[in-house]
């Protein structure tokens, strides 16, 4: 594993530095050593080997003398000239003992040696002795060679000493080399202590070997000292390095606590009395990089937390100062947004909406005369939280704050109304948390902008339904060019003669996810996001493409469909629907647009210039949901529609029964009927319903009593199936 | 020591009685030159013992045998007096020329006969350096060859073995047969090839 710290990094470092050096001067030391025992043994070696050849050719001379003496005996001459072989047997054994030979041969000048063979073969023997060294059985031998004459050179007589270890010990002691005789040449010669002196020429040698052991001692124990020696700078050193390294360690150990806590948001003074300069720099450098941490974090705690245009809490600020209360206190929060703000800053600039915002401010802790927590939590949005234990509670505070906003707020240049409304929500009840409570309040205002008495509480659902319209909305664009919108055709009836003389169109939205959604629900998230030309285009072409397939199987029909009020306010569209009709050979007066009366009134210059072009491009045009909402009988004469659409409530409020909804329908039929237009009632559900409408004269019905609403394929069957025609009831 | 058996045969040829006639033996080495102071030895096959007194001397003077090579006739007597002023002891180990001289003090003069022709190796038992060798020829046919490597016989007609003295093997050696002719005088020319000489 490799060191990590910084300290045994140094120590290490060092260390291995010095045990470099020291195993390097170690080395040099330990081979000079070697060397010079080598030399020592290689001198006392030559030395040896002198003596030994000296000892053994002293000895080898001996022998000879006393050989030559032998050999001159009258009668050993006389027995070997007589050359009977038992003599010369008996003669060498008994002679050669006389000169304490171990062995002796008889090498007669011709024939055969005795005994025979002789373990040596001198070749050409001249003179007239001669030392031999060989192998005799396997042991090695001096052998002397002495001629014998008589006075011829009758033969020789050899004469074999063996070189025994008593040989060799006393060779051993005079030299002080161990002397081995061997047969062996070569091995054991590469040793610096080792010599092979040879013998003679026959392969014999003397393996002389120095006594190393007393000398190589000595050098080992001179090797250890020196390791002992080298041993003790090693770990002084490792020691001094690891000293030395803790007094920069440490100080860096302590910087990084100092950062920790720095970390943790604690600025204390950094001490480090006796830390190395370097490292004394780096710390005042943390240390002011702390300070000035403290000072920024401060200055941002200031800005998070208050509002500098009204020295008001902050929407953080007003969430930490509730969240300081204890939990499960009854709490209420009012949400108080100034939508006029937006175009007093647009109009008189930023700061005069600031001055509105912060008189407002002034205005509500004087209503409140209660302890609050008062914060600017958006651009025109005051918060309010206090301890409140009920809806009426909150309720009657609200409204008092209401109607002190209620009262025009004198502004440089002129005076603004404010027209406030606040969103409540009360916890425990709505939520725990000041986030929650805020959020749900935010909710609450979208009910009050739309109630006059400009005030709601949080009712539960209500963001849940705010999340749906989003993922509803985060739906649509796909749903748009994937086929999840798909258009459903409801048969619309001639009472007259029971043809199917139209259909209406309505969008249908499968969603995997979300389900049914209808389009009185996405169609107005459509127009805030602004997708309702996107989506009236979609519906268009889907429509007018299948009544082209209507055309080309033979069903001739009309086709309704809605517009919606933003529809009337784009100018486009009549363009765009000519194009289409004309694309898809459409003729105009089969087609009928359907308007809710709503949707007229929204910008009536504005529509009613669309309504004169789609009109002049020969569509019909139908009020839709007559008799419901808001109703005006002005318009009504005003616009040149073609056809009535009497509103499903009172279709079915007949089916129920009573005179007073037969009376409206009977007024409203005979109000089309005076205008001249079509009359068409949906929402028929029933034979009861259908009596009286037939009786009134309504023109068409439309509704489940005749079929639901079916996808195209659906309505061409059911169309086909019954040849375009209804069975009208017999009564 | 090499054993020569010189006498593996006896030839009888003619009577001694024939008249004799001169022999002239040319010995020439390997080189083609004349080999002088060699000695040869005719054979005729038979022994021809020298008369009982023919006598021969080898003294023994300045501790050496003095001549150190010399041939006689089979039968003949060989004295040995000791001219030195200290006894001798002589003897000859050679197979079939066996014999011994017992210790004799100066100014003795003991002798041996030899009545079997081959080369006789003497020593002294006392004094290893004195050597001589005695040729005991089996006729009276031998001699030296000459500064000019030749040697004169008168000898009977006949047919001979001519041996020459290896010094060498102390021995006598073959050189060839020659044959004597009785109307005129014979000239042998041999070789000295088989006939080594000791350095």
């Amino acid at each position: 594993m490799r060191p990590r710290t910084l300290a045994s990094r140094f120590a290490l470092l060092s260390v291995l530095l010095l045990c470099f050096a020291l195993a390097a001067s170690a080395l040099i030391v330990r081979s000079r050593l070697r060397e010079a025992a080598d030399a020592h043994a290689q001198a006392e070696l030559a030395r040896g080997a002198l003596l030994i050849t000296s000892l053994l050719e002293q000895r080898g001379e001996r022998l000879v003398l006393a050989a030559r003496t032998l050999a001159a005996d009258y009668g050993l001459r006389e027995v070997m000239a007589l050359g009977d072989a038992a003599s010369i047997l008996e003669a060498l054994r008994n002679h050669g003992a006389r000169i304490g030979a171990d062995r002796a041969w008889w090498l007669p000048r011709s024939g055969e040696p005795i005994p025979s063979p002789a373990p040596f073969a001198p070749k050409s023997l001249d003179e007239p002795s001669k030392v031999l060294y060989t192998l005799i059985e396997g042991r090695p031998h001096q052998v002397i060679l002495v001629e014998l004459r008589a006075p011829a050179r009758l033969g020789y007589l050899a004469l074999a000493y063996a070189l025994d270890e008593t040989t060799a010990e006393r060779l051993s002691a005079l030299s002080g080399l161990t002397v081995r005789f061997t047969a062996a040449d070569g091995e054991g010669t590469s040793a610096a202590h080792e010599r092979l002196l040879p013998l003679g020429d026959g392969g014999l040698h003397a393996l002389l070997t120095a006594d190393l052991e007393s000398l190589s001692s000595a050098f080992r124990a001179a090797e250890r000292q020196i390791l002992l020696l080298a041993l003790i700078p090693l770990i002084a050193a490792a020691f001094a390095a690891y000293r030395l390294s803790l007094r920069i360690t440490r100080p860096l150990e302590e910087l990084a606590a100092a950062a920790d806590r720095i970390a943790r948001g604690e600025f204390e003074p950094i001490a480090l009395p006796d830390a190395p300069t370097e490292v004394h720099a780096l710390a005042e450098r943390m240390a002011s990089m702390g300070r000035s941490l403290a000072e920024r974090e401060a200055r941002l705690a200031e800005l998070a937390y208050s509002d500098p245009a009204t020295a008001l809490p902050s929407r953080a600020g007003f969430i930490a100062r509730l969240n300081a209360r204890s939990a499960g206190e009854p709490l209420a929060v009012l949400l108080c947004e100034m939508p006029p703000l937006r175009e007093i800053a647009a109009t008189f600039g930023a700061a005069a909406a600031d001055r509105a915002i912060a008189a407002s401010a002034s205005r509500l802790k004087s209503a409140l005369g209660r302890e609050a927590t008062l914060a600017r939590v958006g651009e025109q949005m005051l918060a309010l939280g206090f301890a409140s234990a009920s809806e009426d509670e909150a309720l009657a505070v609200a409204f008092a704050l209401l109607a002190a906003l209620r009262e025009p707020m004198p502004l440089d240049p002129a005076p603004v109304w404010l027209e406030a409304q606040i969103g409540i929500a009360l916890a425990p009840a709505h939520g725990r948390d000041p986030e929650t409570l805020l959020r749900r309040a935010e909710a609450a205002l979208t009910l009050a902008s739309a109630w006059p008495e400009r005030c709601a509480i949080y009712q539960p659902g209500l963001e849940e339904r705010r999340l749906r319209a989003i993922s509803v909305l985060g739906a649509l664009p796909s749903a748009l060019t994937d086929g999840g919108l798909e258009l459903h055709y409801q048969p619309q009836v001639r009472l007259a003669d029971g043809r199917v003389a139209g259909v209406e169109a309505l969008l249908r939205w499968q969603d995997p996810r979300l389900g049914s959604i209808s389009p009185s629900e996405f169609v107005p998230l459509a127009e805030k996001a602004g997708l309702s030309q996107a989506l009236t285009r979609h519906v268009l072409s889907l429509a007018l493409a299948e009544a082209r397939r209507w055309r080309a199987e033979g069903v001739a029909i009309e086709l309704a469909l809605n517009l919606s009020a933003l529809d009337l306010l784009d100018q486009s569209l009549p363009a765009q629907l000519r194009t289409l009709l004309a694309e898809h050979a459409i003729e105009p007066e089969r087609v009928t647009l359907e308007i809710t009366e709503s949707a007229a009134m929204r910008d009536p210059e504005r529509s009613g210039r669309v309504f004169a072009r789609l009109k002049n491009l020969g569509v019909k045009l139908a009020i839709d949901d007559f008799g419901s909402g808001y109703s005006s009988l002005a318009q009504l004469r005003q616009w040149p529609v073609d056809e009535l659409k009497l509103d499903a409530s009172h279709v079915r409020a007949l089916s129920a029964g009573g005179p007073r909804a037969e009376a409206i329908l009977a007024a409203s039929l005979e109000l089309g009927r005076r205008l001249g237009l079509r009359t068409v009632a949906e929402g028929v559900e029933d034979a009861a319903a259908l009596a009286p409408l037939k009786r009134l004269g309504c023109d068409r019905v439309q509704g489940w009593l005749v079929a639901p609403a079916m996808p195209a394929a659906a309505f061409r069957h059911w169309w086909r199936e019954r040849t375009g025609r209804w069975p009208l009831p017999a009564a | 020591m090499i054993a020569v058996i010189l006498f593996s045969a006896l030839i009888v040829t003619e009577s001694a009685s024939r008249s004799e006639v001169p022999v002239e033996i040319l010995l020439l080495d390997a080189h083609g030159r004349p080999r002088a102071e060699a000695l040869i030895v005719l054979d005729d096959g038979e022994l021809h013992p020298a008369p009982a007194e023919a006598r021969f001397e080898i003294e023994q003077r300045g501790l050496a045998f003095r001549p150190s090579l010399a041939a006689v006739q089979v039968g003949a007597e060989v004295f040995f007096p000791n001219r030195d002023p200290f006894a001798h002891h002589i003897y000859s180990f050679s197979p079939g020329m066996r014999f011994e001289l017992p210790l004799h003090r100066s100014g003795e003069r003991p002798s041996h006969r030899f009545s079997q022709p081959g080369v006789a190796v003497i020593g002294c038992n006392i004094h290893d350096r004195m050597q001589a060798t005695l040729v005991v020829a089996p006729g009276p046919w031998f001699g030296f060859t000459d500064a000019d490597g030749r040697l004169r016989l008168q000898v009977p007609p006949g047919r001979y073995r001519v041996l020459g003295f290896s010094s060498e093997e102390a021995a006598l050696k073959p050189l060839g047969d020659g044959i004597a002719k009785p109307e005129a005088p014979s000239s042998w020319v041999f070789s000295t090839e088989g006939l080594k000489e000791a350095p």
